[in-house]
């Protein structure tokens, strides 16, 4: 299992992650799990996913909030990495709110301080050789920690 | 032609070009700008804020390419003519759901060695067309410290 934070420079603001498939046969497994970077509650208002290359077998991508190493499909669900295109970028999380409109899965979603955003191959097919960036925005979304 | 990046303060992280036009009468180039980072980027989001609107029935294409191309990726064909001044237009759509292709107009890759270009596509003057482009992006590629 593979995902981590990425850190080689300037990201103009985004939160970086990268992820890549296993070769664990026979069955679904976690692709890795990130601690919540802040510590704090976190609302994540915008995503993208590239795949820098497709999976060789069926694999599909969940992603989401939960506990570490869970299934968690409240970013992403089913996404075909076996049919993705090499360099295509997606959106993650969706765009398509109106003004007033809620900012819930998955067109926003809260990222509580003690969880995790968990990648996640739910098919009992090989996720690699897949390899993928997965691109973050987020808002602090706590109270003011210096109200009384 | 005229266009440039502006560094006048603070730009809440947005990338800010101010375009102008000119007094050319036959289709041309009103300006390219260099990829700022020198890495390959992906722009999504961005916002056109007319200050003025040509004279004429000139038209603009916003898109990426070569220095100086007709590019249409991000825009094409808008009829600034009738555009209001100090309105704010959309560039990059904004309606896209969860697991949708972010690709041209609701999206588009900024190679590291390509330009933004602005270009006035007819054969009408595009005198005293003013704007402000935005745009947001994310640094796109490869971990640089894998091996």
């Amino acid at each position: 299992m593979t995902a981590y934070i990425v850190e080689d420079g300037p990201q103009s603001g985004w939160l970086k992650v990268y992820v890549a498939g296993v070769t664990t046969a026979g069955g679904a497994c976690t692709l890795g799990s990130i601690a919540n970077p802040e510590g704090v509650a976190l609302h994540i208002s915008d995503g993208y996913l590239k795949t820098v290359i497709d999976a060789d077998a069926a694999a599909t991508l969940d992603i989401g909030i939960g506990v570490t190493g869970a299934d968690s499909t409240n970013l992403c669900s089913a996404y075909d990495i076996n049919g993705a295109a090499h360099e295509a970028v997606i959106y993650i999380v969706g765009k398509d709110a109106a003004s007033e409109a809620a900012a819930t899965s998955p067109k926003g979603l809260l990222w509580a301080a003690n969880t995790y955003l968990n990648f996640y191959n739910p098919a009992a097919q090989i996720s690699s050789p897949w390899e993928g960036y997965l691109y973050l925005k987020y808002v602090r979304i706590g109270e003011d920690l210096t109200a009384a | 032609m005229t266009a440039h990046i502006v560094s006048d303060g603070p730009q809440s992280k947005w990338m800010k070009v101010h375009v102008k036009g000119n007094t050319t009468a036959v289709a041309n180039s009103l300006g390219s700008i260099a990829n700022p980072e020198g890495v390959a980027l992906h722009i999504n989001e961005a916002y056109m804020k007319v200050i003025a609107p040509p004279a004429g029935a000139a038209d603009l294409d916003v898109g990426i390419g070569a220095t100086g191309a007709d590019s249409s990726d991000l825009a094409s064909d808008l009829q600034i003519d009738g555009y209001a001044a100090d309105e704010i237009y959309y560039i990059v759509s904004n309606n896209s759901a969860s697991q949708a292709a972010a690709t041209t107009p609701q999206g588009l890759l900024w190679a590291a060695d390509t330009y933004l270009n602005f270009y006035n596509h007819v054969a009408v003057a595009s005198t005293a067309f003013e704007a402000y482009f935005y745009f947001h992006y994310i640094r796109i590629g490869d971990d640089l410290t894998r091996a």
